[in-house]
């Protein structure tokens, strides 16, 4: 006899929070892309639905708006990854494998720097940057965008080297490789999902970047996303659907890459919760 | 050649904790050593220092003639088995048997001709395209194995590489490594704690304890001839029985049991009047019928253990337990009282103060 499964209130109530959570996280993509294809007149009349006819010219706009700024930062965004990459894994390589004098003093100040907050380093940012005649160019994205990401980065990928056996190391030295060997054969294989999810994360993080381009870009060609966005926003006239299909647009490629390495993703930020 | 010798090797840890001292001995070439003792006794390390994955902190070690101390491991040309096999997760079996050779950037044609004969020997070639996740303990454990051969190295390490299998496949794998080592002729040095694989496998035993070598020997001189309390009991199964005893006189005493102490033995032990020895007997060497010239141990049986061929009692008697290894059966029974012999010259006697081996009796 097949048991029916009996809903109970408790599941009940379960079911109606999460529907609550999807609506709330969804409703505002919805609008967004309902609006994107309306005209100014269309939006006054029915704000929230979808309106005949569609619009679909505001999308052809809203990608000749944001065009630049998406490419803008891809660049930026790939860049500060990749470059990150360089500089952390081999860090947290050090910092998980070797104990030099002062290395546990040095990790602890390394940690300090996750409690300061980003705001506090603006003008000081600006400053330097100012200094190393980067001003009003994407790469003074790209340093901060790789400087911003280290600590964080190395912290988690540091925990993460030392879960690994210590004899894998050993085995690998014994058979000939070096530091740079034992990284790209040993740690970059096996930390591939925890490294995909810093990657993501990562590039959100320069992706949705406001405040930084603002401060130190003033060639509007030279914008990226966040700020660029900003500028569709008219000080007069708000042509509402162009502006909500250039949101859309920029929206766009995070969903792409996050519904592509979705399970990779969900995999590292689980990994180290149990023991593999 | 590949003799290995350390001479006073010393480690310590974090300039405080000493791991390893005294440390000399000489390993000839082809030589198959084992060095056992129980955990934290420092065998390990000693392997670690001489793999060059611990640095030493006083003393010298010279591989085929040439000191070593400041080598990287990778230009020591050793091989090292490890107890958790240490193979890489992400590669196929081949991958990890070939990893040392590409490093080496070995041609590939001689990479794949090494690899193949030695999945060949080690009853791997089904499996070299599988991840290791995907092999049994003991398939990993030849792997291992396997990768190591591979480079053909002057000496091969082994930290106790037995350990994570179970006790069939250990039994195997112990004769693998035995034919593998007549087979190569290379020189082998084998860690572990597991007295049988000792006893069983090298054609030297080095006992550790506390980071010093307590005994060098061949396996039987080492049964036969304990040079201390330690080494006897530790070495051989069940362990060596131990009972106290007081010099006085032309005997030996403890309460009520009183041993003549034998005619060669007498001007020795006269220097030790009214002190303590300690007497050792294996329990092989305890028999239940009396022979000619043997101790009478008169005691109660606390336990029987039937192994089959053989049972163990457990016997008090003299204020101590000892085992008693009964060959094809014993009629007695947990309470009965019964008398155990020992010949004579079965009877180990070790300073009751320092532990070492006073004389075989």
């Amino acid at each position: 006899m097949i048991e029916r499964k009996r809903f109970s209130v408790r599941e009940v109530f379960k079911h109606i929070c999460i529907l609550a959570v999807l609506f709330f996280s969804f409703f505002p993509l919805y609008v967004m892309f309902a609006i994107s294809f309306k005209t100014n007149a269309q939006f006054a009349v029915n704000p929230l639905g979808f309106g005949l006819p569609l619009h679909f010219e505001n999308w052809l706009v809203g990608w000749n708006i944001v065009r630049d700024y998406i490419f803008n930062t891809i660049f930026v965004a790939i860049t500060s990854v990749v470059l990150t990459f360089c500089f952390t894994i081999p860090a947290a390589y050090f910092f998980a494998r070797y104990k030099a004098p002062f290395s546990k003093f040095l990790w602890y100040f390394f940690l300090v720097l996750m409690l300061m907050p980003g705001v506090a380093n603006l003008i000081p940012l600006f400053m330097i940057i100012k200094s190393m005649n980067l001003l009003n160019s994407l790469m003074a994205l790209v340093v901060l965008g790789i400087a911003g990401g280290q600590v964080v980065q190395i912290y988690i990928l540091r925990n993460f080297i030392e879960e690994i056996p210590k004899d894998l190391f050993d085995a690998a030295e014994i058979d000939g490789a070096g530091p740079i060997k034992q990284i790209l054969t040993i740690v970059l294989p096996m930390s591939g999902s925890i490294v995909s999810t810093l990657a993501i994360l990562q590039f959100i993080g320069v992706w949705n970047d406001f405040i930084m381009p603002m401060i130190l870009i003033r060639d509007d060609k030279l914008l990226t996303l966040a700020a660029g966005l900003v500028k569709l926003d008219g000080e007069y006239v708000k042509l509402w659907g162009q502006m909500m299909a250039g949101y859309a647009i920029s929206s766009i490629p995070l969903v792409l890459i996050f519904l592509f390495t979705m399970r990779l993703f969900v995999k590292g930020l689980s990994s180290g919760a149990v023991k593999g | 050649m590949a003799d290995v010798t350390f001479k006073s090797v010393k480690k310590i840890y974090d300039g405080a904790v000493t791991a390893v001292s005294k440390f000399s001995l000489s390993i000839s070439d082809k030589e198959f050593v084992v060095f056992v003792g129980p955990s934290g006794c420092g065998k390990s390390t000693v392997l670690r220092m001489v793999a060059g994955l611990e640095d030493i902190t006083e003393g010298d070690l010279h591989i085929g003639g040439s000191r070593m101390n400041d080598l990287s491991p990778k230009d020591r040309d050793i091989a090292m088995v490890f107890q958790n096999y240490a193979l890489y997760p992400h590669m196929s079996v081949y991958d990890n048997m070939a990893f040392g050779l590409v490093l080496r950037k070995y041609p590939k044609k001689e990479i794949e001709a090494r690899v193949r004969e030695t999945a060949e020997t080690l009853g791997l070639t089904p499996y070299l395209e599988r991840k290791p996740k995907a092999l049994s303990g003991g398939q990993r454990q030849r792997v291992a194995l396997g990768r190591a051969i591979v480079r053909r190295p002057k000496v091969f390490l082994f930290d106790e590489p037995l350990s994570n299998l179970d006790a069939k496949m250990r039994v195997q794998m112990r004769k693998e490594i035995c034919l593998l080592h007549k087979r190569l002729s290379a020189t082998m040095i084998y860690v572990t704690h597991d007295q049988v694989e000792a006893m069983t496998m090298g054609d030297r035993i080095v006992v550790m304890e506390n980071g010093q070598i307590q005994q060098i020997g061949s396996p039987m001189e080492i049964y036969r001839s304990p040079a201390n309390k330690f080494v006897a009991g530790f070495i051989g199964s069940p362990p060596m029985n131990f009972i106290d005893y007081v010099v006085s006189g032309t005997s030996m005493k403890n309460g009520e049991v009183t041993i003549p102490i034998p005619e060669h033995l007498r001007s020795q032990l006269s220097k030790l009047d009214g002190k303590s020895v300690c007497l050792g007997i294996r329990p092989e060497d305890l028999q239940m019928s009396a022979t000619p010239d043997s101790i009478e141990l008169p005691g109660s049986v606390d336990l029987c253990e039937p192994l089959g061929s053989e049972v163990l009692l457990y016997v008090a008697t003299c204020g101590a337990s000892i085992i008693a290894k009964i060959l094809n059966g014993s009629p007695s029974k947990v309470g009965d009282t019964i008398t155990l012999y020992a010949p004579y010259s079965a009877l180990h006697l070790f300073d009751g103060a320092t532990g070492a081996a006073l004389t075989r009796a």
